[in-house]
């Protein structure tokens, strides 16, 4: 049988047109029928929960290395003890007068530190400099974990921060890669990836986060940048802040106080 | 000819199958989950906020416990939050009993042994030597300065007298600033310390809220808070807001 | 654990399953490239493993998704890989990539073994006769016109599968190459180091089953044809080892701030298997032993033997290079401060045996391939029903 250019054409574009056609009309279909979100939203706005673009202040001056901030995550979000995951973390660096750079994070910084660092103990005379740095989510303006999920489970709400939807999450740990913070873990128990979310759940109703609430030394500050009366705008007008890793273009939006070279 | 027509038949029932069905057949929602994120904001938040809390802010504490809470509020360890040491308030709130402190030396241990890396002026101690046994044998957590002599913080070289500086009236009182530079062709304090450009030595400005601070007296009384100077003798409290502006 | 690593990062969480799965798509993306040679180029000197190397890139095929789906914290929801896709990530390609080209494949292999279908179907009985009438679709027509057709349809597939199978194994590649948190891994060099490791392996992967399946079906090999297979493979492997070497050379001499770890990572952790096993045994030693078969004097047998002997080195040192590239990136901190430590474990789900048994499955297919549509024409013969003992790979 002798097929022309002109049957193969024609059969080709008209299985072409049956099949968008089909996927057209089925997922028209499909989304006619589907609950409207928006509609419910409106009467939303009033109750505490306009948009704020919210930021983050870590002043390392001010960080006393007591760890009561991790145990608070962890038990405000119920993060598991064991095996080790922190959504948040202290570590704590000692720079030595012979210019190495020692830094230790026992069990994230939840029991406090002891007097020995990566196995020595140091002499007063042996230290130059010594300070803790709280870490934490950065909710990156441009976050690269954002950009690597494949089925986009992790996304950005409108007030800047980043969040994981764990029914969604298929557990490829690409994020976890993709992460230059380590603020990313997988958790075996439930098969999907968890974060520091800055507890949503709570700043949306209008009350810091938990670390933020229990930090005796004032270190963890969280505010409204679009609040001028906010506590992280003014301290931000008044003093220098830099931020972690810069230069990988991820514009973080934790900002540190009292940062030092050496610090990653 | 007819085997690619079939061949193309089989393809295309195929990837109707894939594709097609999961949109017509009831799928769980978070398969499809068109709703995750491009789902409204407003309802996301939503969603999110009716997440239970664990802990709350110390301001529900004084519902209750009132006494606690006022000798806590006025001593040193007002910076710290009830729910570091007692647990998140959750659970007490909804009626479960406030879990006991572990009263060890660790936990005090955690923000106050000696570390290097703690900020200058951070009140640490040396955990071997300092006392034995449970920290609060000694120190009230609620106020742990209470009942303590505060060291001498200064050299006592030279310092034979200590009234010669201290009023013994008032003996936590700081001495009143020193001068930082020498006197030599500064004759006229006004000519620097006048107002805005001086940065402001004269008069300083109050650096808080108002807000809950109506008894000025109720924290520039004690050792943490910057004192009195020893001029302020006898001022009332209602005549405080009259010369220091609020910032 | 070594120096400061960040404490979420304790755990390496791609692991061995993560490293046979490119280590299987790179084979498929080189049994493929040894097929277009010859269906597209008109390589004749590949026409005796020209159906053989479609038949092995589809059994790897089959496999590749498996190691993916079983890491997955939720396999059951790896379908939404399909339904919501976000496009701006490489891995979200990996669904439909894999799809378009298993139905690149299945359709070239069906046309390709089209005439031998047919044939069985008209020649066997009962169970195998209904089996090949299903998969001839029902269609007996072995015109002139028709299998011309079917030419022009496989040379048009095959064109488009080479980009097809570079998109495949090169957006693997991509993954990890374009993430920047990982000095390792970050360079836009990796998806064409990947891309090109992939098809040595696969030729290399070639050359030892054309030899082994050979010596079980008691022929002799073309000569001819593994000669020519050795010398594209050794000219791959030079571009690859160049390559390879080129991108850590230039970390050495620009020295950036990761520069300090990675040093370490290559001269202290993972030393053995990077330059022992990838560098050595498995690029130069292979290249000179290519190049001795090129050059050299020898009788036939002997540098088939040399041949194989390359071979098995190069397949190995492609493992290597995959262990190398997901288990070392992951060794380093991001704090650029310390390592952790990986050994697999045996049992589990991403334990030494698993991963053994994916690495078997392909062949298990592809011997159940063969054994239904045999790829040489010349000496087909129905099987006994003895079932297939594999003897090992001696020579003979």
């Amino acid at each position: 049988m002798q097929i022309t250019r002109r049957d193969f054409l024609k059969f080709g574009t008209r299985g072409l047109l049956g099949g968008v056609l089909f996927y057209g009309v089925s997922s028209t279909v499909v989304r006619y029928f589907k609950n409207d979100a928006a509609a419910n939203a409106a009467d939303l706005e009033g109750n505490g929960l306009e948009k704020h673009y919210w930021g983050f202040l870590c002043d390392n001056e001010k960080c006393i290395g007591c760890g009561k901030c991790v145990v608070a995550c962890k038990k405000e979000n119920k993060v598991p003890w064991e095996p080790e995951y922190n959504r948040t973390w202290v570590e704590r660096y000692i720079i030595k007068e012979d210019g190495e750079i020692l830094v230790d994070s026992p069990n994230g910084g939840r029991d406090g530190f002891g007097p020995v660092i990566q196995g020595h103990h140091l002499r007063k005379e042996e230290v130059w400099k010594s300070f803790f740095v709280p870490k934490l989510c950065n909710q990156c303006d441009n976050p690269p974990c954002v950009t690597v999920c494949p089925v986009g489970a992790t996304y950005m709400t409108d007030d800047g921060v980043i969040l994981i939807d764990q029914d969604h999450c298929i557990g490829c740990r690409y994020c976890l890669q993709a992460c230059p913070y380590g603020a990313r873990f997988f958790l075996p128990e439930k098969g999907v990836v968890d974060k520091c979310t800055w507890c949503y759940h709570r700043i949306t109703r209008g009350v810091v986060p938990a670390c933020v609430e229990v930090c005796p030394a004032g270190a963890r500050v969280f505010g409204d940048m679009a609040d001028p009366s906010s506590p992280v705008k003014k301290i931000l007008t008044e003093k220098r802040s830099y931020v972690l890793k810069p230069e990988l273009g991820t514009e973080p939006k934790v900002y540190y106080l009292g940062f030092e070279r050496g610090v990653s | 000819m007819t085997h690619l027509k079939r061949a193309g038949l089989v393809l295309g029932i195929l990837l109707a199958g894939l594709f097609g069905a999961p949109r017509i057949i009831p799928v769980p929602e978070s398969l499809l989950a068109y709703g995750f994120h491009s789902s409204d904001e407003a309802e996301n938040r939503q969603e999110w906020a009716g997440k239970p809390m664990q802990y709350a802010n110390t301001s529900i504490c004084i519902d209750c416990h009132q006494d606690q809470f006022t000798s806590w509020k006025q001593a040193d360890h007002a910076a710290v939050s009830c729910e570091n040491c007692h647990g998140p308030a959750e659970p007490h709130l909804q009626g479960g009993a406030i879990p006991v402190v572990n009263t060890g030396r660790e936990l005090c241990g955690t923000c106050h042994n000696q570390l290097a890396a703690r900020p200058r002026g951070f009140p640490q101690v040396d955990m071997e030597e300092h006392g034995q046994g449970e920290c609060i044998t000694c120190h009230n957590p609620h106020d742990p300065r209470e009942g303590i002599p505060p060291e001498v913080p200064h050299v006592l070289d030279g310092r034979s007298d200590c009234q010669s500086c201290h009023n013994p009236q008032e003996p936590l009182f700081r001495v009143p600033p020193h001068v930082p530079h020498p006197l030599e062709g500064r004759s006229d304090c006004l000519t620097c310390h006048s107002g805005e450009e001086s940065g402001g030595t004269l008069l300083p400005e109050i650096p808080h809220d108002l807000e809950g601070r109506d008894n000025c007296l109720a924290c520039h009384n004690t050792s943490s808070i910057k004192p009195f100077p020893q001029n302020h003798d006898g001022r009332s409290t209602d005549t405080c807001l009259s010369c220091h502006e609020k910032e | 654990m070594t120096g400061y690593v960040y404490p979420n990062e304790g755990i390496i969480e791609w692991d061995l399953l993560i490293v046979i799965y490119p280590y299987i798509t790179g084979l498929v993306a080189g049994a493929f490239v040894v097929s277009s040679l010859y269906h597209v180029f008109g390589l004749k000197k590949f026409r005796p493993v020209a159906r053989f190397s479609l038949l092995t890139a589809l059994a790897f095929l089959l496999v590749t998704p498996l190691p993916l789906v079983i890491h997955l914290g939720h396999p059951e929801r790896a379908f939404e890989m399909f339904l919501t896709p976000n496009l701006a990530s490489a891995m979200s390609a990996f669904g439909y990539i894999w799809l378009f080209y298993l139905i690149l494949l299945i359709i070239e292999v069906w046309l390709v073994f089209r005439p031998d279908i047919m044939r069985y179907a008209r020649t066997s009985e009962g169970n195998r006769k209904t089996l090949y009438s299903i998969l001839s679709l029902g269609v007996d027509d072995s015109t002139e016109e028709s299998l011309a057709l079917d030419g022009k349809l496989i040379r048009i597939l095959s064109f488009i599968g080479i980009p097809a199978a570079f998109l495949l194994h090169g957006y693997v590649g991509f993954i990890f190459g374009a993430v920047k948190a990982n000095p390792w891994w970050s360079t836009p060099l990796m998806p064409i180091i990947f891309l090109l490791s992939a098809i040595v392996s696969g030729i290399a992967l070639l050359y030892i089953l054309y030899i082994v399946v050979s010596s079980i079906r008691k022929v002799h090999p073309d000569h001819e044809c593994l000669h020519f297979l050795a010398l594209w493979l050794g000219g791959f492997l030079s571009v690859n080892i160049v390559l390879e070497g080129l991108e850590v050379f230039s970390m050495f001499y620009e020295a950036e701030e990761s520069w300090a770890i990675i040093s370490r990572l290559i001269s202290e952790k993972i030393t053995f298997s990077y330059f022992g096993i990838q560098f050595m045994a498995g690029s130069v030693l292979p290249l000179f032993l290519l190049a001795v078969t090129a050059l050299s004097r020898l009788e036939e047998k002997a540098k088939t033997l040399l041949g194989f002997f390359a071979s098995s080195l190069v397949l190995i040192g492609v493992f290597a290079m995959r262990w190398n590239v997901v288990i070392g990136g992951q060794l380093i901190s991001k704090s650029l401060r310390g390592f952790t430590s990986f050994t697999p474990p045996l049992f589990g789900i991403n334990g030494i045996i698993t991963s053994a048994v994916l690495m078997a499955l392909p062949f298990a297919l592809l011997a159940l391939l063969i054994y239904f549509i045999p790829p040489w024409p010349q000496e087909v013969k129905i099987p006994e029903s003895t079932g297939l003992r594999f003897r090992g790979s001696s020579l003979r």
